[in-house]
């Protein structure tokens, strides 16, 4: 369930859902097919820590390694002009957004989460910037629903200088797919668990 | 960029709560504060915001869900300022000055900031609080490409603002509200810096947000409230 299943799903529009919702409540839908089993190794592995903020944080530094990665990926597909820039840029803050949630988390008295190795189902501009669209609005949607669980203020003011920044990936990207940069007044959540699963197929180990 | 340096990276955690407290946020905003403030109506909006009030609760391990006294005085200030972007954007769409995909999206975010002040001051009715009164407000408008800029402005600081707020809420609650509109108006920002020719993304290498304070923001809006 990689590029099969996405290119299909992001061509439907569905009423009072955002695409990236409906693309992600697919893929859910899809694991739930296989069973709870269907939540691979690196979702157990990511949930195998102490719990409370330390938890939240590898989280959200897992998203981050997604992100660095994809837009490592996607440099490497010969984009260009404005959405070249895009790509660069977004990269560098992502690459920021893991050295400084490494440090948080082990300040937290956890050990970092491990990088997994990603593919994505990209192979053009046009592929980049929707998946990239989705993967970013996923992470704004993460990052707002795990927020409230932090227990203190310097993961909860690290956590919102990120998900600023992401918010405003997913707002760039949204453009340049010629799509509404914020289509809700409020922004969606979604639970950790949810969205560790609907990115599991972009991990290959 | 005035704040590019890159040190988050490397200090983590320690950088974050630094640059939380980093005042350069204000220097870049105040470079649209002018001088023509409405000192009566502006010492009242204060009050009802509670500026100069710096209670924050200790840390609580057991974050309570429902709003807190604190809260409310939060949830007025984020009123006042959706108040100004509602206003603001009334203004520009009847002020004719906008066409095609820029008047779009002036109308698209206007309704938006008018769903955050219904949101918002339901949530202080309902915590049998007095919403903030509603300020008479003024914006140069003077054509499209200038509305742009301020428009952008508006929304970097509301954005900036929301982030300043949201670790001295104590409710996960009005947290969850307060970061559901943060994320919306980070969303705006970054589409109006893009219409107007800025990075969508202006805060230089450290990738992170800057926040702004209240009482910084509240100097800064002084230009936009009528007397």
């Amino acid at each position: 369930m990689t590029d099969r299943s996405l290119q299909p799903m992001s061509a439907i529009e569905v009423h009072g859902m955002t695409r990236s919702a409906f693309i992600l409540r697919g893929a859910l839908g899809a694991g739930a097919l296989y069973g709870a089993g269907a939540a691979g190794p690196f979702v157990r592995r990511a949930f195998a820590q102490e719990g409370g903020d330390a938890e939240i944080l590898n989280f959200a530094l897992m998203l981050q390694y997604l992100e660095e990665e994809f837009y490592s990926q996607a440099l490497g597909l010969g984009l260009a002009g404005d959405v070249k820039n895009l790509a660069t840029a977004f990269r560098g803050h992502e690459q920021a957004h893991i050295d400084a949630l490494t440090t948080a988390v082990t300040g937290a008295g956890a050990t970092p989460v491990k990088k997994p190795t990603f593919e994505f189902p990209i192979e053009d501009q046009g592929s980049f910037v929707t998946l990239g669209m989705t993967l970013e609005d996923t992470g704004v949607m993460a990052f707002n629903g795990a927020g409230p669980m932090l227990t203190t203020d310097e993961a909860l003011a690290g956590a919102g200088m990120i998900v600023q920044v992401e918010a405003r990936h997913a707002a760039a990207l949204r453009l340049a797919a010629m799509e509404e940069p914020a289509p809700n007044a409020f922004e969606e959540t979604i639970e950790m668990k949810d969205v560790l699963e609907a990115v599991e197929p972009f991990i290959k180990t | 960029m005035e704040h590019s340096q890159s040190e988050a990276g490397a200090a983590g955690a320690g950088a974050m709560q630094r640059l939380a407290r980093d005042d350069s946020s204000r220097k870049r905003f105040l470079k649209m504060a002018g001088t023509t403030a409405a000192a009566g109506a502006f010492a009242a909006l204060l009050a009802a915001c509670g500026e100069g009030d710096e209670e924050k609760a200790e840390v609580d391990d057991a974050a309570p869900s429902t709003a807190q006294a604190g809260d409310f005085k939060i949830l007025n200030y984020a009123l006042m300022l959706e108040y100004l972007e509602s206003d603001f954007y009334e203004k520009v769409v009847s002020s004719g000055m906008l066409s095609g995909a820029a008047l779009e999206m002036a109308k698209t975010f206007g309704e938006h900031e008018n769903e955050h002040v219904e949101t918002l001051e339901t949530a202080v009715k309902e915590g049998g609080e007095k919403p903030v009164a509603r300020p008479r407000t003024k914006f140069p408008l003077e054509g499209e490409e200038q509305i742009l800029g301020l428009a952008a402005q508006v929304e970097n600081l509301g954005a900036a603002a929301y982030l300043g707020a949201a670790g001295l809420i104590q409710s996960d609650d009005v947290l969850g509200t307060a970061l559901s509109i943060h994320s919306i108006e980070a969303r705006h920002a970054a589409a109006l810096n893009i219409a107007t020719g800025k990075e969508p993304v202006p805060f230089g290498d450290t990738g992170l947000a800057v926040p702004a304070e209240m009482d910084a923001v509240l100097e800064m809006v002084k230009p936009f409230i009528a007397s």
